[in-house]
């Protein structure tokens, strides 16, 4: 019988590389988080950080990054709050210069900037169609084309979409967001598929109905609480610091072997597609 | 980031050979208590002796044929004795002969039904009762992209495990009232890295199968992944560390191929 030969190990995996603080580890990394002004954004960069990256905190309102990046530092990481607006094509470019001036060379995209629309579909006007295809789905390929270059030349890159359930439940009055989010997952896959030779791995986060502002609001209401819950098999909603510790493991070369996979952190409830 | 796997009470089945031995591992080096539940014992001692020197707060090895319901009790049961409880259940136990389909013996066929579908169906029902009164648990699958994709010769393989993936959706929502999460890990083809890893009843012991093994075939095979290579058995590790501990606390129901980016979906 012949013996089996030996799978090459990755690169730099000896044994030790398999304990697992260095495995979900992101020391020496350098990462950029757009819409890291508040809510899930501002977790995952926030957990980023904890779990050892420098963090770029992108977002349109300036005192919520400086908040975020303050945050950071205050627990001893390294930040930079780097003022954008994802729908400027000449922003983007700006802002991943400066980030890597700041923090050097960056390893690590979380593309989370991005607005919802909950509008009856006949009244939904042309502006509007388009700011949320902007902002949800051209904004996250800009991001990643500005980034990928360097990430080629040094072999070594995670980029993280943030999708959403949405993107597979058909849900009314949502067409431009749902549209978006689904887009999301084919955009993940493609650039995971083309850039995967160069070491560069592409996933996409998607959330179902997690503790921020807009379900907080929601869930006030008893009887809208109820009506949430009951389609969530795990009878609650995901609270940021899930959706951040997804975001570590992805980013993280506990991930190595992962790309082109979209993950719902959603409590079970897209389970019957 | 803090997976707090420390003191948890872990079986792996088919925990002795290539992925479940990566994988009993991987639990031991968190510090957790590892289960090896195994048919081959011999294996089983071997990959539980590295365990302890990985830092296992335990590592036991229970005689456990996964076919069998009595076995499969027994283990359980033995488990909740001597830990005090079961907190997650990796059903890593899997077999396939590289075969076409018609020309497969109806022998073959039923091995693969037992060990891949009945064997996770049994585990699985056998650690719910104690999961569902304590509230809580995690149970993580090994499927394959055969499950997902139609493969070559690996008809049945793959019907096994998209059941395998179809059965975790179901109880995701059955039992996701009761804190317990289910999800799937789909490695794509993955090999051990050395004789030592596997045992002579793993499917990488069987004749047929060390036709997988030569350069020209591992060459073609490393060529359909995005990645360009072939798994390593640490290369689900992550994934299944992450998807049974806390930090994957709103997770359930999911399938997540770790395979390159062979499967996308």
């Amino acid at each position: 019988m012949p013996p089996l030969p030996l799978p090459r190990r990755g690169r730099g995996q000896g044994e030790e590389g398999w304990a697992t603080e260095r495995l979900f580890s992101l020391e020496g990394r350098t990462a950029f988080v757009t819409g890291a002004s508040r809510g899930l954004g501002r977790a995952i960069a926030l957990a980023l950080a904890e779990a050892g990256a420098a963090v770029a905190c992108a977002a349109r309102a300036r005192e919520q990054i400086a908040s975020a990046a303050a945050a950071i530092e205050a627990a001893g990481g390294r930040a930079q709050a780097i003022p954008l607006d994802v729908t400027s094509a000449e922003g983007i470019r700006a802002a991943m210069t400066e980030a890597e001036h700041a923090l050097g060379p960056i390893d690590i995209l979380v593309n989370n900037a991005g607005v919802t629309l909950d509008k009856p579909s006949l009244e939904v006007t042309d502006e509007e169609w388009d700011a949320v295809l902007v902002t949800n789905l051209t904004s996250m390929f800009r991001c990643a084309r500005a980034v990928a270059p360097g990430m080629i030349d040094r072999k070594r890159g995670k980029i993280i979409n943030v999708g959403s359930m949405y993107g597979v439940l058909g849900v009314p009055r949502y067409a431009a967001y749902c549209a978006t989010k689904a887009a999301v997952e084919g955009l993940t896959r493609s650039l995971a598929a083309e850039w995967a030779r160069h070491g560069i791995q592409v996933n996409c986060l998607a959330p179902g109905y997690m503790n921020t502002d807009i379900p907080r609001v929601a869930m006030a209401d008893p009887k809208t609480r109820e009506r949430f819950l009951s389609k969530i098999p795990a009878r609650r909603i995901g609270e940021p610091a899930e959706a951040a510790a997804l975001a570590v493991y992805m980013a993280s070369s506990a991930a190595d072997f992962l790309t082109g996979q979209t993950i719902y952190l959603d409590g079970g409830q897209t389970t019957a597609w | 980031m803090e997976l707090n796997l420390k003191g948890k009470s872990v079986i792996v089945t088919g925990g002795g050979s290539n992925i479940g031995r990566a994988i009993s591992l991987a639990f031991a080096r968190e510090g957790a208590h590892v289960t090896i539940a195994e048919i081959d014992t011999g294996q089983g001692e071997k990959t539980a002796a590295e365990a302890r020197k990985a830092g296992a707060a335990s590592a036991v090895v229970a005689s456990t044929d996964v076919t069998k319901w009595d076995s499969v009790q027994a283990t359980v049961r033995e488990v909740e004795a001597r830990t005090g409880r079961v907190d997650v259940l990796v059903n890593n136990v899997g077999w396939t002969l590289d075969r076409l389909f018609v020309e497969k013996e109806r022998t073959e066929w039923e091995k693969e039904v037992q060990l891949n579908l009945w064997g996770m169906i049994n585990c699985t029902r056998a650690v719910l009762d104690g999961m569902i009164a304590r509230k809580g648990g995690a149970i993580v699958s090994m499927g394959s992209d055969a499950g997902r994709m139609g493969e070559f010769r690996e008809a049945v393989y793959g019907a096994c495990k998209a059941g395998v993936i179809a059965l975790t959706k179901s109880l995701a929502r059955e039992v996701g009232r009761h804190g317990i999460r289910l999800n799937v890990v789909c490695p794509g083809m993955t090999m051990p890295s050395s004789e030592e890893e596997f045992g002579g009843l793993s499917m990488w012991a069987a004749e047929v199968n060390r036709a997988w093994g030569t350069p020209e075939m591992q060459a073609r095979i490393a060529k359909a992944y995005p990645l360009r290579r072939i798994g390593k058995p640490e290369d689900v590790t992550g994934a299944v560390l992450f998807l049974a501990s806390d930090a994957a606390g709103f997770i359930t129901g999911q399938t997540l191929s770790v395979s390159g980016g062979y499967t996308m979906m």
